[in-house]
């Protein structure tokens, strides 16, 4: 065994503690990150990865009357990155020449076969896909229809339009069908079957009986026929959906894809960058603890750096001795923390916690079989990770200059001559934690939606907090030991040896217990500011709740009565101030309720200004609720487009931007808009007569059961009959709501945590080892194990409560900055309602994690043998 | 014949914060290869200084210093590192013993310096330690071990090396008077059977009497005049030039 296999071994070994935490220390920082991003990762496929058969892409627009060469206007679009056109219908099929034999009706795909790839909706069982553009006419055929009809590769298939009912309108509240889009023979053309889908996609449409064809086929053989083209868009990554969706709002309606959107909207996107940014600070605390932890060391290396150095080591060869060892200790955490940041991620998954919210149940064989890793991005972090590590433990090696190493031969206490050291050693673990990890970091990691002014905020915030970092052990060592030695001196009346002994090593270490504080605070300042964010989203929640629902009972699904009936009885009750409908809906371009103006009149809007009610009826107007005016950017006065069944577009004018009237649970939809009841009747032929769902508003100072009580008895609706929910409980489930996604930030408030205990630790145990003398000395003179762990106890306690407290003042400093980011990047409008308990909650979790730290080192040092200690000499 | 140590007007002031201490001032010697050499002189003389200086780990403040020909001051820091591994073994006078290794482990630790595979050599390294009474001792640790066991273990580490030159810092300051003799005598053999250079710090005149040449630093410098010439000095004679000198 070579030279550096021997003390490399030896030094690993021989001190296991120390070994373990160093690992430890590394392994739950990258473990951190490697869970977020891998659940991340995870949640969006399992999500995405859903059941239905349907196979539309991203999004999918259909133009307006206005456009008139679509695709052309739709590539222009800011935000489109690509577009693809595409329509379905019916067809017949039959097999051979076109006056062939029985027809079969199958589904018919028409798309742009260069594109369908990259769409990636279908894929071939046998085959070949067809050539886009071909004159050929080539087809591809479902599994199920090829083996009822059985088809091989190279047969004929003639295809024709159906014969079908042409698509009406709805004019005046009835439904016409236009003339000329009356019946007429369908002409057919004979295709060669060229590949046969698989059960995927496509392949599943229809249980199988499906073709595709290409696009330019497909448009001639419909010519004449009512076909509705659909565009599908992909969007640029760049761009949020808003504002693409703002983008192509005028003259476009789209229908987004579910599964695509998940993690995209907002409020999911703000958390998603939470989670991430959360991840970044998980990182570098726990690379912050490796470096102090292996700076600490330094000061135990030094002696053994010069003997080796007086012996006759190069400075290589006591270099490959540290890296040997930095490696071994920076591999297996680099290697601990990838396994256990998958094992985190995994289980997370399978306990329903995601990065777009908790409790979903995502179906466990669905998780192990989708279950994928983010290499792209787990990869260069965990390097990343290492990387630092090894320089972090290489670094103070360079440093180790030759009056050290003679100092140290002579036998002289070498902490001294290398606080130098460590001073420049605390330099660079600054400048790479605080400069290049970031770096690092932001170029692996994309940021989700639009990189703008929303997010300088948040990485500003960053990079004030890691300014802490470097600030404070760099700066302030000298005056967090004079407070942490200030803080100590009351107790030296009280326990002389343990106070003054406690005082004596805060003193000497000042980095140390610097070092030590600002991992306590970083991870209490994150505690605080984020509870200070949950506070504010709660308290929005109780802004939007007291406007739009909380003096309102919802009525679902009872049957159906007419309208004019339902609000006479519950009119009956003074009580009651107004009944909004809510079953007139339609989707386009976002969801749009047909409310009754008169019932608006008692209180939001209407009551403040009487004449919205003949806006919305005569004016066709349309009142938006907050979050869809931020979002598409309405202002008052804008037109609001609405497409009809017809395909013919309607503007309605914003007149009135509040939250007041349409809010409704099922489905949680928080960006709609409302218009008169007339409309919908008027331009989408949808009954209003009748209703089985609608809200009742009460008065603001009637107390919620006392409001469900006079719903029960104007409606005759029995004791727990009926679907019927209160504002108010609604609120508390609002409210809770918010508690349980944030979970996942406690999660990984609580792992950071662990890496700031962690660092305490690593700090504690290596001044006990490289005090082991003196405490053996001390010990030899009659020192009692009660003292010894008083002594760590106690700067435990003044590391906790001055950490602490920096990290809860931090908190509440940054909590502004933090909801304003959210603000913007969420559109709610977020007030700042400080951190309330959460800033002694914080204080208080900062001192137990201090105290627990300290156990292991008592333990330690208790067990170090003190003769040991004094026989080891100089 | 060139002398392996060439020591000219040496100086050494140390800056501290505490002020500045003169130590050497104006030293020179010379010692030829194969020669056994012993510096005496009193508590903080300088002593230690004057070996750390020699072993290239100490700058000098002014004066030269040669080992085998060549000035300490124009070699690298690099060279300097070369030279102490190569030319080199060191009795440190607080043993410097790593705590992490076995006493085996320790012995060997020059020969791992140097490239070599200590376990290749383990028979030679056990027979040495036999000769300084370490036998049954190889797996124990540091901490493990009487301070003469220590002492001698650094001992060995110093010889393993097989290095030309051997600077010992008081070798037996902790050694019962049978065990320091024992170690007395393996360093005069190893001086005359592989006619390396031994130089020798103590502060025991019996010690002193197996060298060639006694020298005597004092006030910052060595008073040639008053050196002791071997062979078979005895320890009145040492006795006496201490007193003389007032050490
Ligand atoms: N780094 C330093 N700063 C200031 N003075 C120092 C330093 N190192 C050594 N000295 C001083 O140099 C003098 C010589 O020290 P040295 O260790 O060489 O003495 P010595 O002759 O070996 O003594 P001893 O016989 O006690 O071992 C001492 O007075 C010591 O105080
Ligand atoms: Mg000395």
């Amino acid at each position: 065994m070579g030279l550096a296999a021997i003390l490399a071994r030896r030094s690993l070994f021989q001190r296991p503690g120390r070994t373990l935490f160093s690992i430890l220390g590394i392994a739950v920082g990258i473990a951190t990150v490697v869970g977020i991003f891998t659940l991340d990762h995870n949640t969006l496929i399992v999500r995405t990865h859903s059941d239905d058969p349907d196979w539309r892409a991203e999004i999918e627009v259909s133009p307006s009357a206005s456009v008139k060469s679509p695709r052309e206007e739709l590539a222009k679009v800011p935000g489109v990155v690509d577009v693809s056109t595409a329509f379905q219908s019916q067809a017949s099929v039959w097999m051979g020449g076109a006056e062939g034999g029985q027809p079969s009706s199958v589904f018919l795909v028409s798309m742009e076969a260069a594109r369908a790839k990259e769409l990636g909706r279908y894929i071939l069982a046998q085959g070949r896909d067809f050539e886009p553009h071909s004159a050929r006419r080539e087809v591809l055929v479902g599994e199920n229809l090829a083996r009822d009809l059985g088809l091989k590769l190279g047969d004929q298939i003639s295809v024709s339009p159906p014969v079908r009912q042409p698509a009406p309108d709805c004019v005046g509240g009835q439904w016409i069908t236009r003339e000329h889009e009356l019946e007429r023979p369908p002409s057919s053309a004979a295709f060669e079957v060229v590949g046969v889908l698989g059960r995927e996609g496509i392949g599943r449409k229809a249980r199988g009986d499906v073709i595709v064809l290409d696009i330019d086929a497909g448009t001639a053989l419909f010519e004449g026929a009512h076909i509705e083209k659909r565009y599908w868009v992909r969007k640029d990554p760049k761009i949020n959906l808003e504002t693409l969706q703002a983008n192509l709002g005028e003259a476009w309606s789209y229908d987004l894809k579910k599964s695509v959107i998940i993690g995209q909207a907002a409020d999911e996107r703000a958390f998603r960058n939470g989670v991430r940014f959360a991840g970044l600070l998980a990182l570098v605390l726990g690379l912050y603890v490796i470096f102090h932890t292996l700076s600490m060391s330094i000061v135990e290396r030094v002696k053994e750096v010069g003997v080796l150095h007086a012996l006759g080591c190069s400075r290589a060869q006591i270099g490959r001795v540290f890296f040997l060892e930095a490696f071994v200790i920076a591999g297996a955490g680099g290697l601990a923390g990838l396994l256990g940041g998958l094992l985190l991620a995994y289980s997370m998954l399978h306990l329903g916690i995601t990065t777009v919210g908790i409790g979903i149940d995502m179906g466990r064989s669905k998780i192990r079989e989708l279950f994928d890793v983010p290499w792209t991005v787990v990869g260069p972090l965990v390097a990343a990770g290492v990387v630092i590590a090894l320089i972090g433990s290489i670094y103070p090696l360079a440093k180790a200059s030759n009056t050290d190493s003679v100092s140290a031969l002579r036998g002289e206490d070498s902490r001294g001559r290398s606080q130098g050291t460590l001073r420049s050693f605390q330099w660079l673990a600054a400048l790479l934690l605080a400069l290049v990890m970031p770096a690092i970091y932001f170029g692996v990691v994309p940021v989700i939606g639009e990189e703008q002014s929303e997010l300088l905020g948040v990485i500003l915030l960053g990079l004030g907090v890691i300014a802490l970092f470097v600030a404070v052990p760099l700066v302030a060592p000298a005056v967090i030991s004079f407070v942490c030695v200030r803080l100590a001196k009351p107790f030296e009346r009280r326990w002389p040896l343990a106070g003054q002994l406690a005082a004596r090593t805060m003193q000497r270490g000042p980095t140390r217990i610097a070092g030590g504080v600002a991992g306590i605070a970083l991870v209490t300042a994150g505690f605080v500011g984020l509870h200070g964010m949950t506070r504010s989203l709660e308290s929005e929640i109780d802004v939007w709740s007291a406007e739009a629902f909380r003096d309102k009972v919802y009525v679902r699904n009872m049957t159906r009565a007419n309208f004019d009936e339902l609000a006479r009885k519950l009119h009956e009750f003074p009580e009651v101030l107004g009944v909004e409908p809510n079953e007139a809906r339609t989707y386009s371009p976002f969801l749009v309720i047909g409310v009754r103006e008169q019932e608006l009149a008692a209180y939001g809007p209407c009551a403040d200004d009487p004449r919205l009610m003949a806006a919305l009826r005569d004016g066709k107007g349309m009142i938006l609720s907050r979050r869809v005016a931020k979002h598409r950017n309405y202002a008052l006065g804008d037109l609001v487009h609405m497409q009809t069944p017809g395909g013919r577009v309607e503007g309605f004018p914003v007149v009135a931007i509040s939250d007041a009237y349409g809010y409704f649970p099922h489905p949680d939809e928080r960006m709609y808009g409302v218009v008169s009841e007339r409309w919908m009747r008027e331009l989408y032929c949808i009954d209003t007569a009748q209703v089985g769902t609608f809200a009742v508003r009460f008065r603001p100072d009637i107390d919620e059961v006392q409001a469900e009580g006079i719903v029960r008895t104007a409606l005759g609706i029995g004791p727990g009959e009926g679907s019927i929910e209160t504002g108010a409980y609604l609120y508390w489930w609002h409210s809770t709501d918010i508690g349980r996604d944030f979970v996942l930030f406690d999660i990984i408030i609580a792992l950071t945590m662990a890496l700031a205990g962690l660092g305490v630790l690593n700090g504690q145990l290596l001044s006990a080892l490289e005090r082991s003398k003196e405490l053996g000395v001390l010990k030899a003179l009659g020192m009692s194990r009660g003292q010894v762990a008083g002594h760590v106890v106690l700067e435990s306690l003044v590391t906790g409560v001055v950490g602490g407290a920096i990290g809860a003042l931090l908190g509440t400093a940054v909590i502004p900055v933090i909801v304003q980011a959210l603000q913007t990047i969420s559109g709610l409008p977020l007030p700042d309602v400080g951190p309330g308990w959460y800033l002694p909650a914080g204080l208080l979790g900062a001192i137990v994690v201090a105290l627990l730290a300290g156990l292991y080192p008592i333990w330690r040092m208790n067990r170090n043998d003190a003769i040991a200690a004094v026989r080891l000499g100089g | 014949m060139n002398p392996i140590i060439r020591v000219r007007d040496l100086y050494k002031i140390f800056d501290s914060s505490a002020g500045t201490t003169p130590v050497l001032k104006g030293v020179e010697f010379d010692i030829d290869p194969g020669e056994f050499v012993c510096i005496m002189g009193p508590s903080g003389s300088g002593k230690s200084t004057v070996l750390h200086i020699l072993s290239g780990l100490d700058a000098v403040t002014g004066g030269s210093v040669l080992l085998a020909g060549r000035n300490l001051k124009d070699l690298s820091e690099a060279e300097r590192t070369l030279l102490r591994r190569t030319q080199i073994g060191y009795v440190f006078q607080f043993f410097n013993l790593m705590p992490n290794l076995t006493v085996l482990e320790n012995v060997g630790l020059p020969l791992a310096i140097q490239g070599q595979h200590p376990a290749a050599r383990e028979k030679e390294l056990r027979a040495l330690l036999g000769r300084l009474g370490l036998g049954g001792r190889e797996h124990h640790f540091p901490h493990q071990l009487s301070g003469g066991e220590m002492q001698r273990t650094s001992i060995a580490r110093a010889l393993a090396g097989g290095q030309p030159l051997l600077l010992c810092d008081e070798p037996t300051g902790n050694l019962s008077q049978k065990a320091g003799l024992e170690v007395m005598q393996l360093l005069r053999r190893v001086c005359d059977e592989e006619r390396r250079t031994v130089l020798l710090v103590t502060h025991n005149p019996r010690d002193a009497t197996f060298a060639d040449r006694v020298l005597f630093l004092v006030d910052g410098a060595l008073d040639s005049q008053h050196a002791l010439h071997g062979p078979n000095l005895t320890v009145e004679q040492v006795h006496e030039r201490l007193a003389a000198l007032h050490i």
